[in-house]
């Protein structure tokens, strides 16, 4: 009951996965990890939901998706134009810290079958940094209100999300002798967290810009250039 | 529960509820701000070109209307004069041809500042006649199209006139094309101009990291003051072409 609460809420990534897949042709390509992202979340809850209720354990499974989306959620912000300078060393650098750290996590300080809490803490943490800065720059550089940019709406919901995330992973290192409803009550930060950060990304997702399409008169304007 | 249970989660409750309202408390205040921050840059924005604008119409005014016409009669004063002395004549020429200059310069300075076409004719005609100035000191091979005539109404016009000037004046200064293709038209309510050049192109991600381009701000910045979108597309070795898309209404 306690699992089927918590996936309910997960489900929730239904609305930016809809608004990412109609729009998906249309949006601006830079913002495209950003709506695969969507996709693969719901897709994971799927997954995930179906292990945890077969196999009874589906941290395997999370700690490979963690992997995957720290890498896309890193490249979304490559594809914004984050690292102003070098950006593509910049990028490929971070992407190889990030494996070492899960590598280091899941094979050697624990094991994979195991919670990556602690490369969850890092990753988390980094994002929430990398969001910060984001919306400072957006702030500075932006042309349009902060509720109609995708950017910035998308990175409030990273900030709100990630440093929730960190509340409920710091607190997962002592709980080891709590019961279970206790336990349940704990994941129910993130999942709440999650419920409110995937109507935010949601909405983001309607603010996304769209592909700059030249209309028929550049067609028209163009074959007579021709 | 037992009683460590129970402290424990009301600790996490507390962190959390304060989280919650720390976060929230400021991504509002981030909101309301950016709000208020984006409504005032557009205001100096529109207060700065405006003034700027009114400036350069009063001076070209003083400039056409008032130093041309005594300019004039001093040259028409200085030829009315009988000199028989071959030398006086000689420096009464010359004379005449340095305020003839100055009638010249004085005139590209009024016609810079302000074309008068522009006021008189509209849109069109002074892109034409801009083209043609241009056409007549540099090697660029300009082509305007008009595909279909909008309506636009003076406040806007002066503003897409210097958007062309500057997109021009870019093409020449930077871009090192040989040709330009400028097209116009409405579609769907919107003033359509569309700029195609074949010059070296650049990286716009990088031009508008580095904050140079001062020229680029000012296309970003009469953009913003019509409502309109301005979208630069530029890769180093193929062209650049500008679109602007502004509502008419």
């Amino acid at each position: 009951m306690n699992i089927d609460f918590n996936f309910l809420l997960s489900l929730s990534v239904l609305f930016p996965f809809i608004v990412c897949l109609y729009r998906f042709k249309t949006m601006n390509k830079n913002y495209r990890p950003f709506a695969i992202l969507m996709f693969a979340s719901l897709f994971t809850e799927l997954i995930s939901n179906y292990l945890a209720v077969k196999y009874k354990t589906n941290l395997a499974f999370l700690n490979f998706f963690s992997l995957f989306e720290s890498c896309v959620w890193v490249y979304q912000f490559h594809r914004w134009g984050f690292w102003q300078k070098k950006s593509g060393q910049r990028f490929k650098m971070l992407l190889v810290l990030m494996f070492m750290a899960w590598a280091l996590d899941n094979f050697i300080l624990s094991n994979i079958g195991s919670s990556n809490r602690y490369y969850l803490l890092t990753y988390y943490f980094g994002l929430v940094m990398l969001s910060i800065r984001q919306i400072n720059q957006d702030m500075m550089n932006g042309k349009r209100a902060m509720d109609e940019s995708g950017r910035l709406i998308i990175c409030t919901g990273i900030l709100l999300f990630f440093t929730f995330g960190i509340v409920r992973e710091s607190f997962t290192i002592f709980e080891e002798g709590l019961s279970r409803p206790a336990k349940f009550k704990i994941s129910l930060i993130i999942s709440i967290a999650n419920l409110i950060a995937n109507i935010i990304y949601g909405f983001g997702a309607c603010y996304i810009p769209k592909q700059k399409n030249w209309p028929d008169f550049f067609n028209t304007f163009a074959k007579k250039v021709e | 529960m037992n009683p460590f249970e129970k402290n424990y989660l009301n600790a996490v409750f507390i962190v959390v509820v304060l989280t919650g309202v720390i976060l929230a408390y400021f991504i509002i205040s981030l909101v309301r701000f950016h709000r208020r921050y984006v409504k005032l840059q557009k205001e100096r924005i529109f207060a700065e070109i405006t003034i700027q604008e009114i400036e350069r119409k009063r001076i070209a005014n003083d400039l056409h209307d008032s130093i041309g016409p005594v300019l004039s009669a001093v040259k028409l004063n200085i030829n009315s004069i009988e000199i028989n002395n071959e030398a006086d004549q000689k420096i009464i020429d010359k004379t005449g041809k340095y305020l003839d200059d100055i009638i010249a310069s004085m005139r590209q300075i009024s016609y810079n500042l302000l074309p008068n076409t522009l006021e008189r004719k509209g849109l069109v005609e002074a892109v034409h006649e801009f083209i043609a100035q241009v056409n007549s000191k540099h090697v660029l091979d300009i082509h305007f199209m008009v595909l279909k005539d909008s309506r636009v109404s003076r406040e806007k016009e002066i503003h897409i006139f210097r958007i062309i000037q500057e997109i021009m004046h870019n093409t020449i200064k930077h871009a090192g094309a040989k040709k330009l293709q400028i097209g116009i038209s409405e579609e769907d309510g919107n003033f359509l101009l569309l700029t195609k050049d074949d010059g070296k192109g650049f990286d716009v991600q990088k031009e508008k990291l580095n904050f140079n381009g001062l020229g680029l701000k000012s296309l970003e910045s009469r953009s913003e003051l019509l409502n309109g979108i301005l979208t630069l597309e530029s890769q180093p070795g193929q062209g650049t072409n500008y679109f602007l898309k502004i509502p008419l209404s």
